[in-house]
């Protein structure tokens, strides 16, 4: 077993009736990296996604996750509400931030699992639900002091700009004690200052977190500046792996993205 | 954010505190009733009404927070008066087993719904609830059509209930179950239910168990109605299903629409909800002679109520108190900031 890498994918496929929407992809995550998932529209990037946070149960193939004592888990074998208890924490690409809860409901909602009361304390609200909640709070407000949002601690998700939902979602991963952050095109809406701005992010949380950030994205500057590593992948295959100049370099990639040469279609 | 509030309203901001003041209210109104003031109708009507609100607290978590549509209340209902006909009229065992049973079956009846509730979902969960419904109803009129429990068939620790006790006792199951409810919606299965809500993608990537909380939310609220139609046999006592409605799809309905009218997601909402649908017709306008000879009409303002609010307040009357709140909060504040410019 190979104990360097957070996250190991091997011949993955997940077909939806005749659509092979990933089929026999393999690529792994080392700790601490920020990983770029990328390709064309329909290519299969957020199934990919949503193998690993077992949303789909794939066809085929193995997800394996290093686990705490060191030994991989097998993430298939996993419910999608238990994906997050190894650490596992992902963002939308249409943001679902609980829009019925303040911005600070939203991060405690990431924080549920941390929660140990049961029913019936919660139901008699005893001492010990207090003690739990007042826990998470002040982590919440610690990781809402990092991502810069506590200005918006006690407004309402709903009608808050775009940009800071995406935040807020963000923030809800930070929640988890993440060992892997798997990000849904973070930019997609932003504009160019937010854009760097998120750049800037990403590394910081890295850095504080000592996490392994896994990104889709379609803002190729974003990808090119922020990743150590790339994936590009076209109709659920893989092109090719490497270092954003090793992908910007490849040719199988520039066909996928800009189709053949000389051949009109 | 320096909060320099007077204690009282601090205070009042607790559902203990709320819950007892309630309580302190509505036994009053008994005690007024009981001193020849107030009529001893109204006290009648008032634990009716307080069984609907019992219902609807149950229905208002399954709704407002879980974001699940039943039309199935009236067929829970109907399974907690016919446990308690059965337990106490037919076996003479006293109200606490009769409660027993009632919770242990309605538990197991919100346990099954709540499993075809993660297959189905929205619109067709309403049709799949109203379907059971009507179910047990017609399985209920062939077992018994009319079920009537004798005045010396109630009884509580070995005594007979009174129509004071019935109503007190109607009065504290609805503050312990208010309680319980409103210090669950202010804990994580509170917040977990409203995630669920908003988006059952990002509730599972947080860590939320959709069967759990989509069966507690249906558990709650069958439980609830079960005790509703166990108390209604406690305070009414007798129950034609010819005739009376408790059964029908009215019920749901009525309980959507109070729930709906209050404010989904607040509990003291829900419950004014209730005593608009239930309490001002049972205490006030079946009294007024019009209303009297033309009963469509009341119904007629129940839905009128309903569609000003849907369209105005979608939040219901809760919305419209917290909007006068947000506004007085705010003239306060620019007081405040004038005071001090000055």
């Amino acid at each position: 077993m190979k104990a360097d890498s957070v996250l190991r994918i091997q011949d993955l496929c997940m077909y939806f009736g005749g659509v092979k929407a990933v089929d026999g992809l393999s690529f792994e995550v080392k700790p601490g990296e920020i990983f770029g998932l990328i390709g064309p529209n329909g290519a299969g990037k957020t199934t990919v996604f949503n193998c690993i946070t077992q949303f789909y149960k794939p066809t085929s193939g193995q997800l394996l996750f290093q686990g705490e004592a060191g030994g991989e888990i097998d993430l298939c074998k996993k419910k999608v509400h238990e994906v997050i208890d190894l650490g596992i924490v992902r963002t939308f690409q249409n943001v679902e931030v609980i829009r019925e809860l303040t911005v600070l409901e939203n991060l405690l909602i990431a924080g549920h699992r941390q929660f140990q009361a049961s029913l019936a304390t919660q139901a008699l609200h005893l001492p010990r639900l207090k003690r739990e909640e007042k826990r998470i709070r002040e982590k919440a407000e610690k990781v809402l002091g990092f991502m810069d949002l506590m200005l918006y601690r006690d407004r309402y998700a709903y009608g808050l700009p775009y940009g800071i939902l995406k935040k807020i979602e963000i923030a809800r991963t930070l929640m988890a004690e993440p060992k892997l952050i798997i990000l849904d095109e973070p930019a997609a809406g932003l504009n160019d200052t937010e854009t760097a701005e998120l750049a800037g992010l990403i590394r910081r949380i890295r850095q504080e977190y000592q996490c392994a950030v896994l990104l889709v994205e379609h803002d190729m500057g974003l990808v090119m500046d922020v990743c150590d590593r790339i994936c590009a992948i076209s109709f659920g295959k893989l092109l090719a792996i490497g270092t954003p100049e090793e992908i910007q370099a490849n040719e199988d990639v520039r066909t996928a993205y800009l189709g053949h040469p000389g051949k009109e279609d | 954010m320096n909060q320099k509030q007077n204690p009282i309203s601090n205070l009042l901001k607790k559902p203990g505190a709320q819950i007892l003041l309630f309580v302190a209210l509505a036994a009053g109104v008994q005690l007024l009733s009981g001193g020849g003031i107030l009529p001893n109708s109204l006290v009648y009507a008032l634990g009716n009404t307080l069984i609907y609100a019992i219902v609807a607290i149950g229905f208002c978590l399954l709704l407002g927070y879980a974001g699940l549509a039943s039309l199935g209340t009236a067929g829970f209902i109907g399974v907690g008066a016919y446990i308690a006909y059965y337990m106490m009229q037919e076996l003479g065992l006293p109200f606490i087993l009769a409660l027993a049973a009632t919770i242990a079956v309605s538990l197991l009846l919100g346990i099954i719904v709540g499993f075809i509730s993660l297959r189905i979902e929205g619109i067709y969960l309403a049709i799949m609830t109203l379907g059971l419904s009507e179910t047990i109803r017609n399985l209920l009129m062939a077992l018994k059509p009319t079920i009537k429990i004798d005045l010396n068939n109630l009884k509580l620790f070995g005594t007979p209930v009174s129509d004071t006790g019935s109503y007190y006792l109607i009065l504290g199951i609805f503050a312990v179950l208010m309680l319980l409810v409103a210090n669950l919606i202010q804990s994580p299965t509170g917040r977990a239910m409203l995630a669920m809500k908003n988006s059952t993608s990002a509730a599972q990537a947080m860590g939320i168990s959709l069967m759990k909380y989509r069966l507690l939310s249906f558990v709650i609220a069958t439980v609830f109605a079960a005790l509703g139609g166990l108390l209604y046999m406690v305070h009414v006592r007798t129950m034609t299903t010819a005739t009376s409605t408790l059964l029908t799809l009215t019920t749901s309905l009525n309980i959507l629409g109070g729930v709906v009218i209050g404010g989904a997601k607040s509990l003291w909402g829900s419950t004014f909800g209730i005593f608009i649908i239930y309490g001002i017709q049972s205490m006030f306008l079946s009294k007024i002679q019009f209303f009297q000879k033309n009963p469509a009409f009341i119904t007629m303002i129940t839905g009128l109520l309903i569609i000003l609010v849907v369209m105005f307040f979608p939040g219901g009357f809760a919305q419209i108190v917290w909007e006068l709140k947000m506004k007085w909060q705010g003239r306060k504040l620019k007081e405040k900031e004038a005071a001090h410019e000055s």
